[in-house]
């Protein structure tokens, strides 16, 4: 990391809520950088100061209430039939997100059956293998240019 | 008969004047073999010439008979400074921008032996008859042409010195006559005395493998055979067309069956596979056809043509200096 992380990634640092890679930029540039950790030292006390506050304020409820609550609910009360089952499902807010997921669904697998990770081949081998085998023709020079001067790519296609 | 062409070589010697050439076969057969025999330097220019436009492609050349060659590339602009050194049948492309050397691998015994069979069927397809001599960078030179038996048009003209034998100018015209490719050799010096340091491959530069092209083969039944899954070949090619060669190459670990078709001059290459990998043409100006009601593609590469269909998971490209027309009537007899 070359830059100064934000504020917002110190944060998200501070919580282990950073991407690996990032994460892990952040700490090395934290171990080098004195401002920096400065920055993180006073973002990390406030948060240890917050969480205490709030550990501090956690009050348990008396013990009659929990019981009481628990109580009140009826199980036969909370168990809908299943025609109220499906009609809760058949609510448009529940319907569309679950017909959309399933079109995105059935368009991907449809997708990935006739565009499943195809092996493609630069026309430019082809072109060059054609030159090179022509070579033995009669006044057929072949490969004028060899595309290895055109071309990164390796003869196993890595770059 | 050959005492009388001896004398009448020999007075011509006498009398100043430049001696008969020998028929037209023979002097084709002669210049296909002279750069193992001639040393010499020059600056070559070649031009491919497609429907829409033309490249051009300038060099240096400095050859060692009987088989050291370098070459360094003037233009175009991309190619400036570059250089490709042919040591046998090993070939260095230096690539001076990308600090690397890529090596290609040939086979020198396995190409003379294709050269002489495909000078066969050169001359089974082709009439060679004697043009009035011309000048070349200043060199008398032998001119012939090549024309098809079939059609009688003029495919190649070829400019061979009268002395040496080498062939310094080359033209090749298209089935309508239009001129496709030029080859022309000028500034040419011929030398005993070109350094061997000259073809010496630079050190420090990041070496490595160029494409395999597999084990090229004359026996294109056996390649056939050996591509590992059921080949197929055209059931139509244009007059004098036979299979020449083959190999079976992996490419991205995908077995590819290429067979190559000539007539002597013009070639046409024929790539399968059967692992549903495709032809990747996003790095040119690809334009839709059919082949025989397949969805197809085609790009243009100077005079030659790169046609590529599918046919379920079978993939097919062919590759060659005919016409689009001819291509997709091959390409339609491939198909069962």
């Amino acid at each position: 990391m070359k830059s100064h992380p934000s504020p917002e990634q110190l944060i998200d640092y501070s919580h282990g809520e950073l991407a690996p890679g990032e994460d892990a930029a952040v700490l090395l540039h934290l171990e080098g950088c004195v401002p920096c950790r400065a920055r993180y030292d006073e973002e990390a006390s406030l948060s240890e100061a917050l969480r205490n506050f709030a550990h501090a304020s956690e009050c348990e409820l008396p013990a009659g209430v929990r019981a009481s609550i628990f109580s009140a609910v009826d199980p036969s009360r909370v168990q809908p039939g299943w025609t109220a089952r499906l009609a809760a499902w058949l609510r448009p807010a529940v319907a569309i997100p679950v017909a959309a997921a399933v079109l995105i669904a059935a368009f991907a697998g449809y997708d990935s059956a006739t565009h499943r990770s195809r092996t493609m081949i630069d026309a430019a081998y082809y072109l060059d293998d054609h030159a090179a085998l022509t070579s033995a023709v009669p006044f057929n020079e072949g490969n004028i240019v060899p595309t290895a001067l055109f071309t990164t790519e390796n003869a196993d296609g890595t770059q | 008969m050959a005492r009388n062409s001896g004398l009448a070589f020999f007075a011509a010697i006498l009398l100043g004047a430049t001696p008969a050439p020998p028929p037209a076969a023979d002097l084709l057969r002669e210049a296909m073999t002279a750069p193992q025999r001639v040393s010499y330097v020059g600056e070559v220019q070649v031009l491919s010439i497609g429907p829409q436009h033309a490249d051009a492609t300038i060099y240096r050349v400095e050859h060692r008979a009987p088989d050291l060659t370098r070459r360094w590339y003037m233009a175009p602009q991309d190619l400036y400074g570059d250089s490709v050194v042919s040591r046998g049948s090993t070939t260095y492309s230096i690539d001076v921008k990308r600090q690397r050397v890529v090596v290609s691998q040939g086979e020198d015994a396995d190409e003379e032996i294709a050269a002489r069979g495909n000078f066969d069927i050169l001359m089974n397809n082709y009439n060679a008859v004697y043009a009035p001599d011309e000048n070349v960078s200043g060199r008398i030179v032998h001119v012939v042409l090549l024309n098809n038996k079939y059609t009688g048009q003029t495919t190649m003209r070829v400019h061979i010195d009268a002395r040496t034998n080498l062939v310094l100018e080359r033209q090749q015209y298209a089935t309508n006559g239009s001129l496709i490719a030029q080859t022309r050799v000028e500034q040419i010096r011929y030398t005993n005395s070109i350094p061997a340091a000259l073809f010496q491959i630079p050190s420090g530069m990041q070496r490595v493998e160029g494409a395999a092209h597999g084990q090229e083969s004359t026996d294109v039944e056996q390649v056939i055979s050996s591509a590992g899954f059921d080949a197929r070949v055209p059931k139509y090619l244009p007059e004098g067309f036979s299979p020449i060669a083959g190999d079976v190459v992996s490419i991205k670990n995908v077995p590819t069956l290429h067979l190559i078709y000539s007539d002597g001059i013009r070639t046409v290459s024929l790539f399968q596979n059967e692992k549903d990998a495709a032809v990747d043409l996003s790095h040119y100006h690809a334009i839709s056809t059919t082949v025989a009601d397949h969805p197809a593609h085609y790009v243009e590469d100077g005079p030659t043509v790169l046609l590529a269909w599918a046919d379920g998971n079978r993939h097919f490209a062919l590759v060659g200096e005919l016409s689009l027309a001819e291509l997709e009537k091959i390409g339609a007899s491939v198909l069962p």
